[in-house]
């Protein structure tokens, strides 16, 4: 028996045009819209390392190239090294106590060693010494080159400086690019920076005020979003004066002869258990042990706690909690809190134009009555912004693709729920734990509904009749779609919203498949 | 989906007040040094090693048939001990699973057949696939899904894991009725 | 042996239990098995000697669920070989052995698997949830782990758990019933 996260049965389409589990979907607050992840601008809240739960913010975290200091990796099988310590530094025996006896006396040293308790290996395998500190200090291994990478890279950056100058020397302010200054300037002017910029500002206020309708929150545009929206890497204006001095750098040279294979190369046996698999060197891409002698603890690579940004109006979505190892978030509005979750409780066989029932049960998160209503899929209302976002997504997020993004649904039968209502009971967290008897029926309110099965707090469960297609084949699938409207309270509403809403979603239910009829 | 209903066998299980189930085939050793904290469904065949050490276990935990819950060995500077295991609410351990660990923590999913090596640490809201080895000393931090031999982070988890653990493990409880007679 | 006696055999089971072990009763125990002296065995192991008679040597551990089961073929002889378990071999939780032989300072973490045409020496070390079906000799301080099962000699033998052992010596008695040590009379 799985969770219900394992299953992609029921799929919400999200304003992109993706369908995904409603576990997946968030629902922007000031759009009313759902987002799913390519419809949100992620962005790093924290980085961390998940053994010693060391936070680190992420401009820190680049500068140690994203690795924990403290804790390491098995170069062998890249799980956790744990630290031993012994009393009898190497060479010694193990199980050596005379080094404890001394040690009682005179301030014991120990002796730390990494190991691995999966696979066994150990930084003595390697003829790495044992410390005498526990934390911290591991001495980095030294790339034999890196001062002609730290040469080389000096150099580079200093040439896209001077690239990067030279471009914005070109640039005269189009109307493509009068989106960027204003924001940029906007940022400036809210952080009380000083405008450098040429700009006039007559022409900044009346580009200000005719933006500032869009509704802003305080959670709202960062500097680094506002530059990465309009694709520009940094405040360019801030140093307009002086030129950039490239340093000089030796370039390489090319070597006519290329060094012989060992004469024994062919000769000898090899060992696999020697030598390195092709994932344990791509784990160190800075020094690719061929032999298992050359193996390096692995610094631990830190992972990140990310919050989420809609795309369209740039509001938070997401955020986590700062410290690293709480599960809370500030703000999540994950779908799964913001509307009605439907479950499939039961189906019965499909034959291919004949009604089948099936039950479906209706979850109502919220803590007031809503009313839930269906409708069929053709009633779509484009989102006016829905190409916004995958020209945005397209721009931003070329994975789509590879991702298997589903493009469209194939609905593969009709049912009879469309004009339908239901009268959803609040939630009330309370009464999920108390033990009253499953199922009561249903208690009718106004509309007396037969296919109304039972109510149970904010769960109730209807029977609709499911009429897979007349042309479907057995084993086809049987995909059922409608669209569900639903009653939305706004809590801390902006002011130019009503206080109640409509929201709809399209939602599909992968039913199962066609059996083979009974007449065949 | 909604869970189908799970049958037991009324004579075999033991309902305490607070609402545990426990199976008669089970082997609770130590039993004074188990604490299990209400609603928790314990299966036939499962192990609990309370006399290594003391095992606690939140509300709403599962374990399956043949499950292994043992306190964690450890190698200290001074001798040796077991370590308490704590087990967080909203659990699920799946069949023949041996957790060796030091801290499972709530709202947390371990599937079939995994191994979860010694004195691992197991966050809030994380989920262990089916056939899982965790090295001994692995971290599990929060919203990630591990997998494989030995045990790598695989996935991410929705947001939304802790509700969706307190759904599950609370329906099962609710699920897991007596078979009709 | 004929086949009466044989069946009548495997629901019985004839052990001879060193002083200084520590077996909980609570064990399956099945044919003629042999366990050293400072060997702790803990509850719901099982120890089945179905084709031939298991030999335990001394301090090893046997945790619950494990299975070590004698599925030797008979000798050219038509005899049943016994399977000997060598010193100080740790069996963790509901691995199953079936090896030809074991040697000493082995580790068999859990849930891993030994078939009956394996060999093990010395101080081998057999990853959780490892499975060893071929026939071969394991060389000795031979390390396997992961899905990949992925080989390596180890430098030095895994540790010895003497410390455990004192430990659980002491624990277990306060918890559990023990089987008495005692000398199996007869061959």
């Amino acid at each position: 028996m799985a969770l219900s996260l394992e299953k992609e049965v029921v799929l919400i389409e999200c304003g992109c045009g993706c369908v995904k589990p409603i576990v997946k979907l968030f629902l922007c607050r000031f759009c009313m819209k759902i987002r799913c992840s390519y419809c949100l601008c992620h962005e790093i809240d924290c980085c961390f390392c998940a053994y010693c739960t060391m936070s680190l913010p992420p401009g820190e975290a680049r500068v140690k190239k994203n690795r924990c200091s403290s804790c390491m990796d098995c170069p062998s099988c890249f799980q956790a090294l744990s630290l031993r310590a012994t009393s009898a530094g190497r060479g010694a025996s193990f199980e050596d106590t005379s080094g404890k006896a001394q040690g009682d006396n005179a301030k014991a040293t120990k002796y730390y060693y990494f190991s691995c308790s999966f696979c066994r290996w150990s930084t003595r395998d390697v003829d790495l010494p044992d410390r005498t500190i526990a934390i911290g200090g591991w001495p980095e291994k030294e790339h034999p080159n890196t001062s002609r990478i730290t040469e080389l890279i000096d150099y580079y950056k200093a040439v896209a400086a001077r690239d990067l100058k030279d471009k914005n020397k070109k640039i005269a302010p189009k109307t493509n690019y009068l989106d960027m200054d204003y924001y940029s300037s906007y940022i400036r002017l809210k952080l009380g920076a000083h405008n450098k910029d040429n700009r006039d500002d007559k022409e900044f206020h009346s580009a200000k005020s005719s933006r500032e309708q869009a509704p802003r929150h305080s959670l709202g545009l960062t500097q680094s979003l506002a530059r990465q929206k309009v694709g520009l890497p940094a405040f360019h204006y801030a140093r307009d004066t002086g030129s950039v001095t490239v340093p000089p750098i030796t370039p390489s040279e090319a070597n006519e002869c290329t060094e012989e294979l060992p004469e024994d190369i062919f000769m000898n046996h090899t060992d696999l258990s020697k030598i390195a698999t092709l994932p344990q060197r791509f784990a160190q891409p800075e020094f690719q042990p061929e032999l298992c002698s050359d193996f390096y603890p692995i610094r631990k690579i830190l992972i990140l706690r990310k919050s989420g940004r809609c795309w369209v109006c740039e509001h938070n979505v997401l955020k986590p909690e700062i410290q690293p190892i709480s599960v809370k978030h500030k703000l999540n509005t994950s779908c799964f809190y913001h509307m009605p979750e439907v479950r499939i409780v039961s189906v019965n066989p499909f034959y291919p134009g004949k009604a089948s029932n099936v039950i479906l049960k209706f979850i109502n998160p919220f803590g007031y009555k809503t009313n839930i209503s269906f409708d069929r899929l053709e009633s779509k209302d484009e989102e006016e912004n829905a190409d916004v976002i995958v020209k945005k997504i397209s721009k931003y997020d070329r994975e789509e693709t590879k991702f298997g993004r589903v493009k469209k649904v194939e609905v593969t039968a009709y049912s009879n729920i469309y004009n339908r209502t239901v009268v959803l009971q609040p939630k009330n967290s309370a009464a999920d734990f108390d033990d009253t008897p499953d199922l009561i029926p249903a208690e009718n309110d106004s509309s007396v509904d037969e296919n109304c099965l039972w109510t149970k707090n904010n769960k109730t469960a209807i029977r609709i009749a499911v009429t897979p297609n007349s042309d479907l084949q057995p084993g086809d699938k049987v995909v059922l779609g409608f669209s569900v409207i639903y009653s939305f309270l706004q809590s801390n509403a902006a002011p130019d919203l009503p206080a109640e809403l409509n929201l709809s979603f399209r939602i599909f239910l992968s039913l199962g498949n066609i059996v083979i009829s009974e007449e065949s | 989906m909604e869970l189908p209903d799970v049958f037991y066998n009324k004579p075999s299980y033991v309902e305490m007040a607070s609402g545990n189930k426990v199976s008669r085939q089970t082997l609770l050793c130590g039993s004074q040094n188990i604490v299990l904290s209400g609603k928790v469904i314990i299966q036939k065949g499962a192990i609990m090693r309370g006399d290594l050490a003391n095992v606690r276990t939140g509300r709403y935990c599962i374990l399956s048939e043949n499950s292994v819950l043992r306190p964690p060995f450890k190698k200290l500077t001074k001798g040796v001990a077991f370590f308490p295991l704590h087990v967080g609410d909203h659990v699920f351990i799946g069949e023949n699973s041996v957790v060796n660990a030091l801290q499972v923590g709530s709202c947390t999913y371990i599937g079939k057949n995994c191994v979860v090596g010694r004195n691992c640490v197991l966050k809030d809201c994380c989920y262990v696939e089916d056939n899982t080895v965790l090295a001994p000393d692995t971290v599990v931090s929060s919203f990630t899904k591990y997998g494989g031999s030995p045990g790598k982070c695989v996935a991410e988890l929705p947001e939304c894991m802790q509700e969706l653990m307190t759904d599950f493990t609370v329906n099962y409880y609710k699920h897991f009725v007596p078979e009709k007679i | 042996m004929d086949n009466g006696a044989k069946a009548k055999k495997e629901v019985s089971y004839q052990a001879s239990i060193a002083v200084g072990s520590t077996v909980c009763k609570d064990i399956k125990l099945q044919g003629t098995v042999s366990i050293g002296t400072l060997t702790i065995i803990h509850p719901k192991a099982s120890i089945l000697a179905e084709n031939g008679p298991i030999v335990i040597g001394d301090g090893n551990i046997i945790e619950e669920q494990s299975v070590i089961a004698n599925k030797l073929p008979a000798d050219a002889n038509g005899e049943p070989q016994t399977l000997f378990v060598g010193n100080n071999n740790m069996f963790e939780v509901g691995c199953v052995c079936e090896a030809k032989s074991v040697g000493d300072n082995n580790v068999l973490e859990a849930k891993s698997y030994v078939g009956p045409e394996v060999e093990i020496s010395n101080g081998c070390f057999i990853g959780a949830a490892c499975r060893l079906t071929l026939p071969e000799k394991l060389p000795e301080n031979l390390s396997v782990c992961g899905s990949n099962h992925l080989r390596k000699i180890m430098s030095d033998r895994p540790a010895p758990q003497t410390s455990q052992k004192d430990h659980l010596a002491k624990v277990l008695p306060n918890y559990h019933h023990l089987k008495k040590p005692r000398q199996l009379t007869g061959s």
